[in-house]
């Protein structure tokens, strides 16, 4: 009798490296494999995105699951030729995060970016090529936002992580609303200039 | 030129800090003035780059367990869905191309709806003989303190691979002493350098290969595993290659059974 066991899984599992952009586009042929393979390379972001915004773990859970969801039942609403799939998928977590926020289910006490992203507390036990493409990319925009001046880097910073409105901004920090709109659009045009002299070319697309 | 008020919110429009008037005023600006569109593709790319500041973190192990729940579930709806749209059913032999559907969604799919194809009517004779058999299983097993909860299985296509599994049937027996007992029955000659292997599927995560096996002259195969299935939600078999063929296996179950 031959008795011999295959160590590969039935499913769940991809079993050649591809882009992330076809396994969006295998999305829309509802494959579960292809959603496999991009759940377990992006769900860490994902999830730290959530837990970034939100400060709670469960709340940061509920919004990682909706938001995979939407990039299973709606794929067909990625466009590749707007943005790159990672970038598509983290803006469905970030929207469903803010939309959390404003409906008033988590409260955050927004903190300072900087101290948030912290590199050397990565796991380098964890060898994923998409993970440590994104630190590299990440560090060089923490880089360009830490040479912002603090208030810009602040109202862009409660902006984005607290998903506050910029009036709202303008409210915590007793401000005119008009300052706020300034700091904001003026701190994101440094940044990109900034990343464009790093060579980040992912940071701004073609229009 | 333009109007300086509405430019001047375009930061906190990349940013999503404006309120929903105020973006509709800017939604409909932004057609009329290039630049300013430009402007907004740029910082809007800005903005996007900041999710990645955040630390990566791991999400709790159920949550892949249960969006791949769901999201397998759904893909075995539409595949359903689509099947009966095209009233044809897709031929269940030959490689997939690579524009197919993945055929590790398509077998979860057909696996599902085998299950629900299961009826004890659905052999005739031989599905009553299976179960009687497993009834005498049953009875033999309690005599030895022994409790057996018999599982029975049959072929989810009747074609895989060009091996015509039409009159398989098999039981799985769980026992209480946490060993795993299964019986095949008319199991058809399998093409030199194949072999059949059993899976054991959780109800979430990755199926466990159990072991390989070919049919004996009685076109029969009985083993008992040191193994708890009770802990698996559904009992596989599928046609593999022998180890050194490099040919690629069928992806499609052959046989299954539901254990819970």
């Amino acid at each position: 009798m031959r008795v011999y066991v295959r160590t590969t899984a039935v499913t769940g599992t991809v079993g050649e490296e591809q882009s992330d952009e076809d396994l969006v586009a295998r999305l829309r042929e509802r494959d579960a494999g292809a959603f496999a393979a991009l759940y377990d390379r992006y769900s860490r972001m994902a999830f730290g995105l959530a837990y970034r915004m939100l400060n709670d773990p469960t709340a940061a859970e509920d919004v990682a699951q909706e938001a995979f969801l939407s990039v299973w039942r709606q794929a067909e609403t990625f466009h590749p030729e707007r943005s790159a799939a990672r970038t598509w998928i983290l803006s469905i977590v970030h929207h469903r995060a803010v939309d959390r926020l404003r409906r008033g289910a988590t409260t955050q006490e927004v903190s300072d970016a900087s101290l948030e992203y912290a590199p050397d507390r990565v796991d380098e036990s964890i060898d994923v090529e998409h993970e440590v493409s994104a630190l590299m990319e990440a560090n060089e925009i923490h880089r360009a936002l830490g040479l912002l001046p603090l208030e810009q880097r602040r109202a862009i910073e409660m902006a984005y992580f607290g998903g506050l409105s910029h009036s709202e901004i303008a409210g915590k920090l007793r401000i005119p609303v008009g300052t706020v709109k300034g700091r904001l659009r003026i701190g994101l045009q440094k940044m990109r200039v900034l990343l464009d002299k790093a060579g980040l070319q992912g940071a701004v697309h073609d229009a | 030129m333009t109007p300086d008020p509405i430019d001047e919110m375009l930061g906190a429009y990349a940013l999503d800090a404006l309120t929903p008037e105020e973006r509709a005023i800017v939604d409909a600006y932004l057609p009329t003035s290039p630049s300013s569109q430009e402007e907004v593709t740029q910082l809007s790319a800005v903005a996007d780059q900041l999710a990645l500041t955040a630390i990566p973190r791991d999400p709790p192990p159920a949550l892949r367990a249960r969006l791949l729940d769901i999201v397998e579930r759904e893909a075995a709806e539409w595949r359903s869905a689509q099947d009966a749209a095209h009233d044809s059913p897709r031929p269940l032999t030959g490689a997939a191309s690579p524009t197919s559907p993945n055929p590790n969604s398509l077998q979860k799919s057909r696996f599902r709806r085998a299950l629900g194809r299961f009826p004890a009517y659905a052999y005739g004779a031989g599905g009553a003989l299976v179960a009687a058999a497993v009834i005498l299983l049953v009875v033999l097993a309690n005599r030895n303190g022994v409790t057996v909860t018999p599982h029975s299985g049959s072929a989810v296509a009747q074609v895989v691979d060009g091996v015509r599994l039409a009159g398989v049937h098999f039981t799985v027996d769980v026992r209480s002493d946490h060993t795993t007992a299964v019986h095949f029955q008319g199991l058809p000659d399998l093409p030199p350098g194949r072999a059949y292997e059993l899976w054991l599927i959780p109800a979430h995560g990755k199926p466990v290969p159990v072991g390989g096996f070919v049919g004996n002259a009685g076109h029969a195969f009985t083993s008992t595993y040191t193994l708890d299935a009770a802990r698996y939600a559904e009992a596989a078999v599928t046609i593999e290659r022998a180890p050194g063929d490099a040919s690629t296996p069928s992806p499609y179950l052959a046989l299954a059974a539901k254990l819970s």
